[in-house]
């Protein structure tokens, strides 16, 4: 009996010490599955859930569920998705009349991430995390977009960001904005040089 | 004996109480170093070095490998009573959630404080954050209150009561119920030791500022020099100036995009967005140089304000000597023999007419406190900076005003159809300190001039306005308000010259373009400028390998390709900010070249639009003479490529769009460069959106910006923001020619942004940037060959 309530002791013990020094770094599940990883292999590119390390690389860390403030006005969404409209007054929006150009393509994300690593090499990998989904209406006619957050990991240890709005069906990229701004204090004495002239 | 044993001991006992009892258990070594740790600071304090080593010292010639523990002294300085470094700001007080924190870097964990103490030995991971904390909260704590105390000042009144503002102003009503005072409550993240060599950053997306160390020298941090933490975390106060109005629309209506201060490697948004930066660092400080430490080991520290020791005989405070706008945009105080086209160099200009705005004030509204009237500046730069960066495109509360065009096209007009320059930037802001502290007594109970304003501006080659255009851009109102117009004898030193004097070079047998196709050169290019972001939408039928790309700087089908103009100056007078536009514009019509709009090409018989008939201006959509309101969204109006192309029709030549160049090849739709069926009008030569814009800083009196640019007579070096990057369609028949109307504009051209047929001199509407009026037109053509 004895034994048992030590060792009863030592479990508790060994929880508690776990629970108080647990690191933030520990992602929760539903975060994890905010972001994917992709990166080229051979001649295809491949994706997985983003690893520790790797939202590590890019800062993401543990969000507690606590009471943030927010800003004072709600808005509106339809079917989950944000409404982002020109000219509520003259379209009336809230009435769900309004046609939709495109749809949804459950595919989108990985389209986009094909298009991103076209040009980069089998080091670099790119994470994407959804952050919000809209449907934008202009002039009355809607389209379904996603805000993303975009981040290059390149092989030398740089980092680029950027958030974009990408076509929730084709996955192309309608805008970005946001990029990364690096000093570069030492200026750079090198560039391009022209091949020829016109 | 037993008393003289007492003696002694009572003798030992008053010596031993002599000793000192600082530095905890360890006796302060002769060099007076300070024992830093939490037996000898109190609660709720740490130490930091309060300024950089350089100035602590008083030594310019300190060595990298100094010792910074010894520069600090025994007093303590209060860092925070949470437990860990985590500030808070109006409304944004929850711990999880802070307004700012510190960390190492974006892998560690938060540095806690069980004891609530911050003391921490010397260049130790743990004071380099301390130390970051302490010099970040200095700065956002100061951000904050400044503008608080204005924000109550302008719509709050002595009961705390909403009022009228007592002028136009761009500070929305609803900025704090809208978290528009700091970016929608994000968490401003700084990381002291960021695995960044020789660099530091500001990431907009996240919000964080990441300070680097030196490669030579691994531990010197750049967050050992308070300035370079204070200029980063200017940009993130930009950013949040820049985008009060976009977040406190606070509705479905709000803008998704945010604004930003500078798009490309090189652009005057870029440059100006430094100089802030900088002078964020002298707003703490006061001080006339920026990062004597840091970027003194690099031996790249910038001036800040004339009577700086730094800079070359010749420049000084008198108003005919100031660094001057666009004399100095290439100037380089550390070598001022070596020209340089970059954004920090560029940005002393805006660093030193912000020091001098802040000295103007002090003389000429009797303030005997700097810090006074730095908040002045600030409150002047958060009016400016809120209403340039409205992507609602209301600007401020004149309903009649307006700016960006329009909601739906702001953020395409702040990229590249109006985006800001040392024009536009500078005629608001002088606007703004004409109606905050102009008038009322409100500038310390004076009035600060009219006069005042004009003349400092102009002392710096930055009056480049004919007026201050209250009255806004918008189409119906823009040219309806009264307009302050500037008085013309302020103008001494600010040259505005016609757009007519930027050309291609005259020099018999020069150059019109650059071509740039060698393969390893645009294959890097094209994996930077997509690995940046910069890029994005890439034709699908450019292969990554590039393998059309010959290098023999020739334009041929297939190939991914950059163009650089030869800019020429034919003036007496440099000229500053000249951007090339070659992105999609109005200066079509059924499907044929307009030749109403200032450069007569094409001829009738070439193939240009029948204009005969319409007014000019013509109010009817679709017209030559008609330019959209709408960036081409109305009906019967359309945006076209820049470049349009020749074919034989009928025993003659014909200037068409590239449309019809696919109908008469019977090119299928779908392998036009868009790979879109619904996309054609650019079928066979298409700009890179986010590549399709080239900035060149100065180019000199009579000459070209390639010779400007010049160092020792070696050619310039283009970086990726002097070249355009245009797709060639594999499918283009060999010796097919094409001419590319580029638009062209500088920042000091008299009739760029002024309207100058209007008798008021107003500025061009916005809409009118769609079209060609406020622009040179350049047109240049090129066969493409085999």
């Amino acid at each position: 009996m004895k034994k048992f309530i030590i060792f009863l002791l030592f479990i508790i013990c060994g929880l508690i010490v776990w629970q108080t020094t647990r690191s933030p770094k520990d992602i929760s599940v539903s975060e994890e599955n905010d972001w994917r990883t992709y990166q080229k292999t051979e001649k295809k590119v491949s994706s997985h859930p983003s690893t520790k390390d790797e939202l590590d690389k890019i800062n993401v860390r543990k969000k507690e569920n606590t009471k943030k403030r927010m800003p004072a006005s709600k808005k509106d969404t339809f079917n989950g998705r944000t409404i982002n409209a020109d000219n509520p007054d003259k379209y009336n929006y809230k009435t769900g009349n309004f046609q939709i150009s495109n749809k949804e393509n459950p595919d989108w994300k990985d389209t986009l991430a094909s298009d991103l690593l076209r040009f980069q090499d089998s080091t670099t990998k790119i994470l994407i995390k959804e952050e919000e989904s809209f449907v934008i209406i202009r002039q009355g006619t809607g389209r379904l977009v996603e805000k993303v957050v975009i981040t290059y990991l390149h092989n030398h240890g740089k980092k680029n960001a950027a958030h974009a709005l990408v076509d929730s069906e084709t996955g192309k990229i309608i805008t970005i904005w946001n990029r990364t701004r690096y000093e570069n204090f030492i200026p750079t004495k090198s560039g391009m040089l022209p091949k020829g002239q016109i | 004996m037993k008393k003289n044993r007492l003696t002694y001991i009572f003798m030992a006992f008053i010596l031993t109480s002599c000793l000192s009892t600082s530095g905890g258990n360890k006796r302060e070594s002769s060099t007076s170093q300070i024992t830093n740790n939490a037996s000898t600071v109190n609660a709720y304090n740490g130490r930091v070095l309060r300024d950089n080593p350089i100035i602590l010292s008083g030594n310019n010639n300190l060595s990298p490998t100094m010792d910074i523990g010894t520069l600090l002294t025994h007093e303590q300085d209060y860092i925070t009573n949470q437990n860990t470094l985590i500030g808070f700001c109006k409304s944004i007080e929850d711990s999880n959630s802070p307004c700012y924190r510190i960390l190492e870097n974006q892998y560690s964990t938060p540095l806690t404080s069980t004891d609530y103490k911050w003391a921490y030995t010397a260049g130790t991971s743990e004071f380099d954050q301390v130390h970051t904390f302490y010099h970040v909260g200095k700065i956002v704590e100061n951000f904050q209150s400044n503008l608080e105390s204005y924000y109550n000042g302008v719509h709050l009144d002595d009961f705390g009561f909403p009022k009228a503002p007592p002028y136009t102003t761009a500070i929305p009503s609803t900025l704090y119920s809208q978290l528009g005072h700091w970016d929608k409550n994000k968490t401003l993240e700084g990381y002291s030791w960021a695995q960044v060599e020789n660099n530091a950053c500001f990431s907009p997306t996240d919000f964080t500022v990441h300070l680097g160390y030196l490669k030579d020298y691994p531990s010197v941090r750049f967050a050992h020099d308070p300035s370079i933490i204070y200029h980063e975390t200017g940009h993130a106060l930009v950013k949040v100036m820049m985008n009060m109005r976009n977040t406190a629309y606070g509705s479905n209506v709000a803008p998704i995009k945010e604004s930003e201060l500078g798009y490309l490697q090189y652009d005057e948004a870029g440059a100006i967005n430094e100089g802030i930066a900088d002078f964020t660092a002298h707003s703490i400080n006061q001080r006339s140089r920026f990062s004597e430490w840091i970027l003194g080991i690099l031996s790249l520290s910038r001036p800040l304000s004339e009577d700086d020791t730094l800079h070359i005989a010749g420049i000084s405070k008198d108003s005919t000597s100031r660094l001057s706008y666009p004399t100095y945009l290439n100037y380089e105080p550390n070598d001022p023999s070596f020209v340089i086209e970059d954004i920090h160099n560029a940005g002393m200009i805006t660093s030193h007419l912000l020091v001098a705005i802040v000295d103007d004030l002090m003389s000429k509204c009797y303030i005997t406190d700097r810090n006074s009237a730095i908040k002045l500046v600030f409150q002047i730069m958060t009016e400016t900076l809120s209403e340039l960066g409205d992507f609602t495109a209301t600007g401020n509360n004149n309903n009649d005003f307006t700016i960006n065009l329009n909601y739906n096209h702001s953020w395409e007009w702040a990229r590249i159809s109006k985006p800001i320059n040392y024009y536009t930037f500078y005629q608001t802001m002088a606007r703004k300190l004409l109606t905050v502290l102009g008038s009322n007594l409100r500038c310390n109970g004076h009035n600060y001039s009219q006069d005042d304003i004009e003349r400092l501006f102009d002392s710096y080659g930055l009056l480049l306005f004919q007026n201050y255009n209250e009255d806004g851009g918008g189409a119906i109102t823009g040219h309806t308000g009264t307009n302050t117009e500037v008085n013309v004898a302020n103008r001494l030193k600010s040259i505005l010259l016609s757009k007519d004097k930027v050309k291609l070079d005259p020099s018999d047998g020069a150059s019109q373009a650059f071509i740039f196709d060698g393969r390893e050169d645009m294959r890097n290019a094209l994996k930077e400028l997509t690995g940046s972001l910069q890029v994005s939408d890439v034709s699908p039928f450019i292969d990554p390998s590039l393998p059309y790309n010959n290098g023999n700087g020739k334009i041929s089908p297939g190939e991914l390709i950059g163009l650089a103009l030869n800019l020429h100056n034919d003036s007496n007078t440099p000229i500053g900010g000249v951007h090339v536009l070659a992105n999609d514009w109005d200066h079509f019509k059924n499907e044929k070249p307009c030749n109403t709009l200032g450069d007569s090409f094409p001829l009738a018989s070439e193939g240009a639009a029948d204009s005969s008939s319409e007014s000019n201006p013509s109010n009817t959509a679709g017209d030559c003479n008609y330019i959209t309101r709408d960036n081409g969204d109305e009906q019967d109006e359309e945006l076209y490529p820049t470049c349009f192309v020749e074919i034989s029709e009928d025993d003659s030549t014909k200037w068409v769009s590239q449309e019809k160049l696919r109908q008469k090849i019977n090119l299928e739709q779908h392998k036009c460069l868009s790979g879109d069926s619904s996309r054609t009008k650019d079928c066979f030569l298409r700009a890179l959106k986010g590549a399709d814009q080239a900035f060149y800083s100065k180019i000199d009196p009579n000459t070209t910006w390639a010779s400007t640019l010049s160092n020792d007579g070696e050619p310039p070096v283009f970086n990726f923001s002097n070249i355009i990057f245009f797709e060639v369609s594999e499918w283009i028949p060999p010796g097919t020619t094409f001419n590319c109307r580029f638009r062209v504009r500088f920042t000091n051209c008299s009739d760029c942004f002024t309207d100058t047929s209007r008798d008021d001199m107003d500025d061009y509407l916005d809409y009118e940037f769609s079209g060609a009026k406020p622009y040179k037109l350049i047109n240049l053509q090129f066969t493409v060959i085999d």
